[in-house]
């Protein structure tokens, strides 16, 4: 398949000067984030995210299953972040890519492995019966920083969604359907976020949600992922250039900033949706 | 036998209504053409890319190789979506020029992303408006219908997924626009050879009301284009929303030159 073009040498020239001189291509201060958009669709559990350019769509779903055998009493939570060639054109299909594994780890690590979501109060029946909720994250276009926007999506998903309300007499289990009784929503712990950084000349530049052309000509990234507490749930820094302590303490020092303000968003997005509703 | 005028559906539309279409072209920026296609609430995306360079074992000589990934909202692909995909291939290899453009890969990618029923039929509607937005030749524009028999044996078009899961048996069909002939029927289920004719007759003019909002759609967008070009817009800056149908062109023209625009009446 087509290799993906890269960016040529006076495009990276003309971005690196821009950027030395404090100006990013789309007129953003270097620690901001692109506009983020939510659109709330007919179901709970069904938001597209556009962060910029950049589009995600999510939906989550739920169906009784078993329990994994050596957790009984906990529910199930899969991501599935299968990345499609509408996003990447180039993208080998049927062979995961190192970006959809990137991606993949990072966003387990952010939301099932910081327990962001009560697994235990998806258990119906210990042993038996439990809730596997299912949440699907569609990349229909990557104009960079997918992950961000991965992470904002799911977990507006995730607060957004509502399942079957499950009755227990005795071992009989009854689920009530949607339109009898009112869907309860998920308890969801906290809100990890993950905020990515782009490092240019050696560690001297950073940014905060690059964009794809300053995906292309980084020289290192980072991405922290942080709860609406301040809490640093997961750092990942796979490779790239070397970074001294302070810079990642800034790094975080940022990152708290804009994780509140991507936490209000979304709370305002979700308010303003259940007003409609 | 059914009584079209009678409104006994649960969304109140009659037998041969099709539920509200909505056509948006021009959605992403990286892909060559893209459009969203929806009936009611089932709704899908897709995205075309070519023609582009293709691998060596999927190269024909003659012509260009067609993919198509059909990806649901739910869990990862499946027999059905592989069954689609065929069905999509097939459908619009014998409509796409692929003989202008031999030794070359053109890629569609669907999307669901919300399923309400008739999800063959949106997705080869959007196809459609996707392979227009891209600008790869085709003869003719194809639309899709679905619809069912019940159990009384009336004929319902457009069915959400409530009406066909109760469905005896589901036919889709897809038309091509320059004489109505049917390129795609796509049949499932125990039916009489009466209600195969009714659902033909009545996908039939269902497509030809798709093919009208299709017509309309371009239109405004190839006005909205002229504008732009006339006055030296920037399109760019106009994607995505100058155009959905129900934007009109003379919103945006609100500083422009008085002339030009009087001579688009």
């Amino acid at each position: 398949m087509v290799k993906e073009l890269e960016a040529s040498n006076n495009e990276k020239s003309f971005i690196l000067e821009a950027l030395r001189e404090g100006i990013r291509l789309d007129y953003r201060e270097k620690h901001d984030f692109r506009p983020l958009r939510f659109f709330f669709g007919p179901n709970y559990g069904h938001v597209e995210v556009h962060l910029g350019a950049t589009k995600i769509l999510v939906k989550v779903s739920c169906e009784v299953t078993h329990p994994y055998p050596d957790r009984a009493s906990e529910g199930i939570l899969i991501l599935n972040t299968e990345i499609s060639p509408m996003a990447i054109p180039s993208l080998d299909i049927g062979r995961p890519s190192e970006d959809e594994v990137l991606v993949s780890r990072i966003l387990e690590r952010a939301i099932k492995r910081s327990r962001a979501i009560d697994t235990e109060g998806l258990c119906i029946v210990a042993g038996e019966k439990v809730w596997t909720i299912r949440v699907d994250i569609h990349f229909l276009e990557h104009d960079g920083n997918i992950i961000d926007a991965a992470c904002i999506a799911a977990l507006t998903a995730l607060s957004h969604f509502r399942r079957p309300e499950v009755t227990l007499v005795g071992t009989d289990v009854t689920i009530h359907p949607v339109e009898q009784r009112n869907p309860v929503p998920l308890s969801v712990h906290h809100m990890p976020i993950c905020v990515t950084f782009a490092f240019f000349d050696n560690g001297e530049i950073l940014v905060v949600d690059p964009s794809l052309q300053e995906e292309q000509i980084r020289e290192g990234d980072m991405t922290i992922t942080l709860n609406d507490h301040r809490e640093i749930c997961a750092l990942s820094k796979a490779g790239g250039i070397e970074l001294n302590m302070d810079k990642i303490v800034l790094c975080s020092k940022i990152a708290t900033a804009r994780v509140t303000e991507i936490h209000d968003q979304i709370k305002k997005a979700l308010e303003k949706d259940s007003e409609s509703r | 036998m059914a009584t079209l005028n009678a409104t006994v559906r649960e969304d109140k539309r009659n037998f041969a209504q099709l539920r509200p279409i909505h056509i948006t072209q021009d959605l992403l920026q990286r892909v060559d053409g893209s459009a969203e296609f929806s009936f009611g609430s089932s709704s899908v995306i897709c995205s075309i890319y070519g023609p582009a360079e293709v691998k060596i074992r999927d190269e024909k000589l003659d012509k260009a190789t067609i993919e198509v990934f059909v990806r649901p909202v739910i869990g990862t692909p499946g027999t059905k979506d592989k069954t689609d995909e065929f069905n999509l291939r097939t459908t619009f290899e014998s409509v796409i020029m692929t003989g202008l453009h031999p030794r070359t890969l053109i890629q569609i990618v669907a999307q669901v992303k919300h399923d309400d029923g008739s999800i063959l039929a949106t997705a080869i509607n959007a196809t459609c408006l996707a392979l227009i937005d891209a600008g790869v030749p085709m003869k003719a524009i194809i639309t899709a219908v679905t619809c069912i028999v019940t159990q009384q044996g009336d004929v319902l078009v457009d069915p959400t997924s409530k009406e066909a899961e109760e469905a005896v048996s589901t036919h889709t069909f897809a038309f091509d626009s320059l004489f109505f002939n049917a390129v795609l029927c796509e049949s499932n289920g125990i039916f009489t050879e009466k209600q195969f004719l009714e659902s033909y007759v009545l996908c039939k003019s269902g497509a030809n009301q798709i093919y009208e909002k299709i017509r309309e759609s371009l239109g405004h967008k190839f006005q909205i284009q002229y504008i732009s070009k006339t006055l030296h817009f920037d399109p760019s800056t106009m994607t995505g929303t100058a155009t959905t149908t129900d934007i009109e062109p003379r919103q945006i023209v609100d500083d422009g030159d008085q002339e030009e625009d009087m001579e688009l009446e």
